[in-house]
């Protein structure tokens, strides 16, 4: 997307004051453009159907649906869009759910604006930040998988850890450690800059996995033929 | 009655009760002995109702008279004394009035070592070695011998009985007597169906019992009656050897040494009798008495025939003295609890030796009849006792069974109670549990965001509120939620994760502020943990000094370092610094609305290190230290 194309900004949060101040933010950044601040899960679906998005940010509890919905909705029916989730704590679990479903990035609900415009910025130019928790979550739920030796199910279902390369997986063992982007970069002897696109890859990994199984899922339905 | 002859009165009963036994010990050995002087031989195997029909005489080459017998030969049992005196001929005249017109039968119930019987003018007619093999010392036999009419005539009625017997032997034939096969059949039937039919069923059975005996010590080495009771099976066995030497006559070398010495039987038997009295003998000692038998077997080797003889008779001898001391003492110690058994091992040990006594009368010509019959109640006894043992074991295999069921049912019992235990235990602890959970957070929350909280209500209360005031107290609330919500998510993380929770939370609001964050933990160990508590301590001390720093100081770059120190006592402990720089210098005598030094000073003492905070010319120095492993 050429620098000078507004940033079409998609915003769903049920609480109303938090809405307004996301879309304040969002207003007053020259670059986005809102294309709709959505309360329900349903409306953002419409919009989702109707308008074009390059970014949706979303709540992940809703009065009528789960964020992560929406966030699958919009990955299918615009593969290139992008989605973040927003958080009011940092609740690892849901926010990796969250990722594995699409999502590269998150926003805490009382994050400044320039916090805010940050993460989208960073997200757009396709890296991803992570917090030491993030990762923490997403190593141990790597850990979960089975091991290479163990017997699996499927073979059209690849484990994560052989999705990461061996480059990303010390990215993540890393910032799981609690190391800043500037410390990974000199223990791994690697630019600082491409720490966060490692971590933008890792997440698409994490939802590749997901969307394999999901291919899988559906041709063993009978869904679809490939 | 006096306290005198009280005290007396059970010592007299005891006398008398112990008078009482040993005089039914004496009749009970008194009662054996007769009855061993009876012919009961003649009673097993009664012989023929016959006249005296034949002259004997002496053998051929000495001098010798002619004369009726009474039936028996008792008059002619006798000793070779000299190395060239093993044979004797006995001449046997049958009557004209026996004179036959039908088939007469020579019957020899009984004769020791060897028989052969021949016409008067020298025709072998029988030979016991060719019709079987008997060997030893008390190995005899019995000749049945068909005397056709043409063999009287042709003999003119003289028929020769050679008798031959080793050195030292007593060699005799018993009774002799011809007659038609119609007076002779049940005798002669009785007879062979004792010694031909009972006697090799009696073998096989004693060899499966010892057997059975020396499977039960294998499987069951602990308990002693069981040695006691395969010490003598084995002997027992053995001393029946002799029927099998018709078919391995190597076994003649070794049966009459094997009889020798089977006395040491009847020792183990009596150690198997003392344990039915409840004096359980140790099983060393019937292990030494086996090997005993063995080494007294291989010493008849060595022994000359005399000397063999002697140590058989002595044998005999000692066993039946054995046997009636023990009877005795068996009738004194019986107890009334163990009545029926005892009674039917007294009448057992009467019979024992009883066959014994008429054994030796019978050897040495006393009673008429040629039936042994110590082999047969001996049978009968070591049969009853291996069923007596058996029956012992069963029982104690019952109570054993019982035993198991009982403790079975006590553990299942027990393991209910410790189940209902655990369960209870563990409703109990994860109550405790969510006790100390409930009372952390609740302190957690106390100490951190209440406080905020109460603030904000106080200031927005006030007149004229400072928005910016409350806007900072209400993110400080909304941060120190979240330490409190990420420390309880991890139960013991590595410091420098916890450290990396406060840099992420602080990057953006300072970058914001254009304040240049530099955050250095390279150089912090690995495997640093802390507790819940510790975690939270150390990020709110160091979120209050970036506060203060922010607040008081203006500065224009923030650097936070973290490293391992070693105090003087070489305990590791972790140093972390937070420095301000580029603004004001702090001022010690700054007057402060809160208690935000003494807060951390006093954070720093729950986590066992040090705060200090140390005035720069633009900034100030945090100072944090504290244990490694403290708080781990």
């Amino acid at each position: 997307m050429p620098e000078t194309d507004p940033i079409r900004v998609l915003l769903l949060e049920d609480s109303v004051p938090l809405l307004d101040r996301f879309a304040r933010i969002v207003g007053e950044w020259p670059r986005a453009d809102l294309v709709g601040a959505c309360e329900t899960l349903a409306s953002a679906r419409q919009a989702i159907a109707t308008k074009r998005v390059d970014i949706l940010v979303t709540d992940i509890n809703l009065p009528d649906g789960n964020g992560i919905d929406a966030i699958r909705m919009l990955l299918k029916e615009q593969p290139h869009a992008q989605a973040v989730v927003v958080s009011v704590l940092r609740d690892g679990p849901r926010v990796l759910e969250a990722i594995k479903a699409g999502a590269t990035g998150y926003v805490l609900k009382d994050d400044s604006s320039l916090g805010i415009r940050s993460v989208l910025e960073i997200v757009m130019e396709g890296k991803s930040p992570m917090s030491a928790l993030i990762a923490r979550q997403i190593v141990e739920s790597i850990r979960e998988e089975p091991a290479d030796d163990a017997p699996r199910q499927s073979v059209t279902t690849p484990a994560v850890p052989n999705l990461l390369s061996p480059r990303e997986r010390e990215v993540l063992t890393a910032i799981a450690r609690g190391f800043t982007n500037k410390e990974v970069a000199t223990l791994l002897g690697i630019s600082a800059n491409t720490i966060p696109v490692h971590v933008r890859n890792i997440y698409r990994k994490l939802d590749t996995t997901n969307r394999v199984e999901a291919v899988y899922e559906a041709q063993a339905q009978g869904l679809i033929d490939l | 009655m006096t306290a005198q002859a009280e005290s007396r009165r059970p010592v007299f009963d005891r006398a008398l009760a112990l008078a009482l036994r040993l005089a039914a010990g004496l009749a009970a050995l008194g009662l054996s002995i007769w009855i061993g002087f009876l012919p009961l031989g003649a009673w097993l195997a009664p012989l023929p109702p016959l006249a005296p029909v034949a002259l004997i005489s002496v053998d051929e080459s000495g001098s010798y008279g002619e004369g009726w017998l009474a039936g028996l030969l008792s008059g002619q049992r006798w000793f070779a004394d000299t190395q060239d005196e093993t044979s004797r001929t006995f001449r046997l005249t049958i009557p004209d009035q026996v004179a036959p017109d039908e088939t007469r039968y020579l019957w020899v119930p009984h004769f020791e070592q060897r028989l052969a019987v021949l016409t008067g003018s020298g025709n072998l007619l029988h030979d016991s070695i060719a019709v079987g093999l008997r060997g030893g010392p008390i190995r005899n036999a019995s000749a049945l011998v068909p005397l056709p009419p043409e063999v009287i005539q042709a003999s003119g009625g003289v028929l020769l009985l050679n008798v031959q017997a080793n050195l030292n032997r007593i060699g005799a034939p018993g009774p002799v007597y011809v007659a038609r096969w119609g007076d002779l059949a049940t005798s002669v039937h009785r007879l062979r169906l004792l010694e031909n039919t009972l006697r090799p069923a009696m073998f096989g059975a004693l060899l499966f019992l010892a057997i059975m005996s020396v499977g039960f010590v294998v499987l069951r080495g602990s308990d002693p009656t069981y040695y006691w009771l395969a010490g003598a099976m084995i002997p027992y066995a053995m001393v029946e050897t002799g029927l099998i030497t018709a078919y391995f006559p190597a076994l003649a070398q070794v049966d009459d040494r094997i009889f020798a010495v089977s006395g040491i039987g009847s020792l183990q038997l009596i150690g198997l009798l003392l344990t039915f009295k409840g004096r359980v003998p140790s099983r060393r000692n019937s292990v030494a008495l086996f090997v005993l038998y063995f080494v007294l077997v291989v010493a008849t080797f060595f022994m000359s025939k005399p000397a063999l003889v002697q140590v058989s008779a002595l044998m005999a001898l000692g066993t039946a003295l054995l046997s009636a001391l023990f009877l005795v003492f068996f009738a004194v110690e019986t107890r009334p609890e163990r009545r029926l058994i005892d009674l039917a091992l007294t009448v057992s040990l009467i019979m024992f030796i009883a066959g014994i006594v008429h054994d030796l009368l019978l050897k040495f010509g006393a009673h008429e009849s040629g039936v042994y019959v110590f082999r047969y109640v001996s049978f009968i006894m070591l049969t009853g006792i291996f069923g007596i043992v058996v029956q012992r074991q069963s029982g104690i295999a019952d109570a054993l069974d019982r035993s198991a069921e009982r403790m079975q049912h006590r553990l299942e019992e027990q393991e209910k109670k410790l189940a209902e235990y655990h369960r209870r235990e563990a409703v109990a602890l994860q109550s405790r549990a969510a006790e100390t959970e409930r009372q952390r957070i609740t302190a957690d929350l106390h100490d951190g965001m209440a406080g905020y909280l109460a603030t904000i209500v106080a200031l927005s209360e006030h007149d004229d509120p400072d928005d910016g005031e409350i806007s900072n107290l209400a993110k400080d609330a909304l941060n120190d939620l979240r330490f409190v919500i990420d420390a309880t998510s991890m139960s013991s993380p590595e410091l420098r994760v916890t450290l990396a929770i406060l840099r992420e939370r602080c990057l953006q609001p300072l970058d914001a502020l254009g304040i240049e964050l530099s955050w250095s933990m390279i150089d912090l160990p690995d495997d640093v943990h802390l507790s819940h508590e510790g975690n939270l301590q150390v990020l709110r001390i160091l979120q209050e000094a970036l506060n203060n720093s922010v607040r008081h100081g203006k500065p224009k770059t923030i650097d936070v370092t973290g490293r391992a120190i070693a105090r003087d006592d070489g305990a590791p402990w972790i140093e972390l610094v937070l420095e301000n720089r580029g603004g004001k210098g702090h001022d010690p005598g700054r007057p402060s609305r809160g208690f935000g030094t003494t807060n951390m000073i006093n954070r720093a003492k729950a986590l066992g290190g040090q705060f200090e905070l140390v005035p720069l010319p633009d900034g100030a120095r945090a100072r944090l230290t504290f244990p490694a492993h403290k708080q781990g």
